[in-house]
C-alpha cells in the first residue's frame, strides 16, 4: 500500500489501543501454548513471589520460549500488515501502513516491527515519536512507512 | 446500478479475504507455537525447573500395583517409585518431600518404598497428613525428617492379616469342599476351611517375623531405642502430639513446615516446588474403572485357585 498525499497519521492513542488489541491476540493465539512450560520453569507461583520467580536463573528453555515468542510476534505483525496493510488491532481502529515509496514490502513490515519482539526495545524505538513529524517511530524512518488513520477527515 | 452491486460484491470479497489472511496467519503461529512448546518441553524438559523441592503423593492403601477408580484410590508403589526415581534422578531436584496420606497397605510395597527413601542421596521429609500409619510410617520413618500435624494419625506399629472363613457357610448349606494336595501345609489359610490350631501358630510366626522386622527398620531409622519402639509396637495409632512425645515425629505442622524442613536440609535459597503425582488421562480413568471391577469379578471366582487369601499388611 502506498501512502497518499492526503493520508492522515494515526493519532498516538490510537496506535496504542491498537498494540493493546494486538499484544493481547498475540497472548491468546502464541503464549498460551507455553502456559505448561512456564509453569514448570517458574515452578509454582503460590509457593513463592513474582519477583523470585523474576530472578530465576535463565536456562536455555527459557531463552527458546522468548525466542519462538518473539518470532511468532513479529511473523503476526510483518504477515498481517504485508498482507493487508493492517494487523487485527489496526483493523479495529480503522488505522493502516503504508508505504512513502512503491508497494508495501515485507521486508519494511519486518523492519518496522522488529522492535515490538522486546519491550524494551519498543520503548527506545517509540522515543522517536516525539521527534520526528507523522509520529514516527525510529524503525518506521528506517524503512520508510508510516500509519495512517483512515477514520479521520480534514 | 451495476456499479453499485460491483462495489457492493467487492466490498465482499475484501472483507472475506481479509478473513482468510487473519484466519490463517492466527492458526500458523498458534501451530507454531504449539509445536515449539512441545519440542521445547521434549527436549529440555529436566531442564525446565531451577534447583526445586519435589514432592511425591502417597495416597490410599500402598499396593504393588494401583487401582484407582471413582470411589478407590490406592498409591501403587511401582508408580511412587518411579515418581521417586525420576526426583532422585532430575538433578535440579535438591530434596524430596513425601506427601502421606496413606493408613500402610501391603508389606513388601511398603518396605520396598522404606528402602529407597532410605538410601536416597538427596535430602527426604516425610510430610504425615490426615494418617500416616502402619506401612505409610514404615516408608515415613526412613525419611531424614518427619513432619505431622498435632492431630495426624501415625504410628500403629504392627502387622494383620486376615481372611473370611467362609467354612461355616458351606455347612450351613451342606456344600463339602474337596482338594487334593501335595504337602501338608498347602491348604493353609484357604477361606474354605476352619484354621487349625498349629496352622494359626505357623500364621502367627510368620507375622511376627514381620512385625520383627518392622520394628527393627523403625529403630534403625529413627535412631530410637529398640525395647522403646518394641513396647510402642502394639499396633495402637498414635496422635501426631503422641508421636511426638514418642520420638516417632520430628516437627509439627503441615506443607508450609515440611517446605521449610526441606528447604533447609538441601540449603535452598529459593523455594520452587514441582510435584509429582499419577498421571491420570479421562481414558485412563475409564479404563482403570472398568479393569478394576472386571478384575474384581475374576479375582473373586479365582479366589479359591490362589496360593493363600489370606492378606497381610502393615
Amino acid at each position: 500500500m502506498k501512502g497518499i498525499a492526503q493520508d492522515i497519521p494515526a493519532p498516538l492513542w490510537k496506535r496504542f489501543l491498537a498494540y493493546i488489541v494486538d499484544i493481547s491476540i498475540i497472548g491468546i493465539f502464541v503464549e498460551t501454548s507455553f502456559i505448561g512450560l512456564s509453569k514448570k520453569a517458574f515452578g509454582s507461583l503460590s509457593e513463592k513471589t513474582f519477583l523470585s520467580a523474576a530472578i530465576l536463573e535463565i536456562t536455555m528453555p527459557i531463552v527458546l520460549m522468548t525466542l519462538v515468542i518473539a518470532v511468532l510476534s513479529l511473523l503476526y505483525w510483518s504477515i498481517l500488515e504485508y498482507k493487508l496493510g493492517q494487523s487485527l488491532g489496526k483493523m479495529l481502529f480503522k488505522l493502516y501502513v503504508v508505504s512513502e515509496t512503491e508497494k508495501l514490502t515485507f521486508v519494511q513490515t519486518l523492519v518496522r516491527n522488529i522492535p515490538k519482539t522486546a519491550s524494551w526495545l519498543l520503548i527506545i524505538d517509540s522515543l522517536a515519536l516525539l521527534g520526528y513529524p507523522y509520529y514516527k517511530r525510529l524503525t518506521e524512518k528506517w524503512s520508510q512507512t508510516y500509519v495512517v488513520d483512515k477514520t479521520t477527515k480534514i | 446500478m451495476v456499479s453499485n452491486i460491483r462495489s457492493g460484491q467487492n466490498n465482499k470479497d475484501i472483507k472475506q479475504n481479509k478473513f482468510v489472511v487473519v484466519v490463517s496467519v492466527l492458526v500458523l503461529i498458534w501451530i507454531i507455537g504449539f509445536a515449539s512448546a512441545k519440542i521445547i518441553g521434549v527436549a529440555f524438559g529436566e531442564d525446565l525447573i531451577a534447583d526445586s523441592l519435589a514432592i511425591v503423593q502417597i495416597h490410599g492403601p500402598i499396593t504393588i500395583d494401583s487401582t484407582n477408580t471413582l470411589t478407590f484410590t490406592a498409591g501403587s508403589s511401582s508408580s511412587i517409585l518411579s515418581n521417586i526415581e525420576k526426583a532422585q534422578k532430575n538433578k535440579n531436584i535438591k530434596a524430596i518431600i513425601l506427601d502421606i496420606n496413606s493408613p500402610g497397605g501391603a508389606v513388601v510395597a511398603s518396605r520396598e518404598l522404606s528402602k529407597v527413601i532410605k538410601d536416597s542421596e538427596k535430602p527426604v521429609v516425610a510430610w504425615i497428613r490426615e494418617v500416616g500409619a502402619s506401612g505409610a510410617y514404615w516408608i515415613a520413618s526412613s525419611a531424614d525428617r518427619i513432619v505431622a500435624d498435632h492431630l495426624s494419625i501415625t504410628g500403629s506399629i504392627g502387622v494383620s492379616a486376615s481372611y473370611l472363613d467362609y467354612s461355616g457357610l458351606l455347612e450351613r448349606y451342606d456344600i463339602s469342599y474337596q482338594e487334593l494336595t501335595a504337602g501338608s501345609r498347602k491348604e493353609l489359610g484357604n477361606p474354605l476351611k476352619d484354621l487349625t490350631a498349629q496352622e494359626r501358630l505357623i500364621l502367627q510366626k510368620k507375622i511376627d517375623r514381620i512385625q520383627e522386622v518392622f520394628i527393627q527398620d523403625v529403630v534403625e531409622n529413627r535412631g530410637l531405642n529398640s525395647q522403646q519402639v518394641a513396647k510402642i509396637s502394639t499396633g495402637e495409632f498414635y496422635l501426631g502430639e503422641e508421636a511426638f512425645q514418642l520420638g516417632l515425629v520430628d516437627v509439627f505442622g503441615g506443607r508450609k513446615e515440611a517446605l521449610a524442613e526441606a528447604q533447609g536440609l538441601a540449603n535452598l535459597t529459593k523455594l520452587d516446588v514441582i510435584e509429582y503425582k499419577e498421571k491420570r488421562s479421562i481414558l485412563d480413568f475409564f479404563t482403570r474403572t472398568t479393569a478394576y471391577y472386571i478384575g474384581k469379578g475374576i479375582a473373586s471366582e479365582l479366589g479359591s485357585n490362589r496360593v493363600s487369601s489370606i492378606a497381610i499388611k502393615a
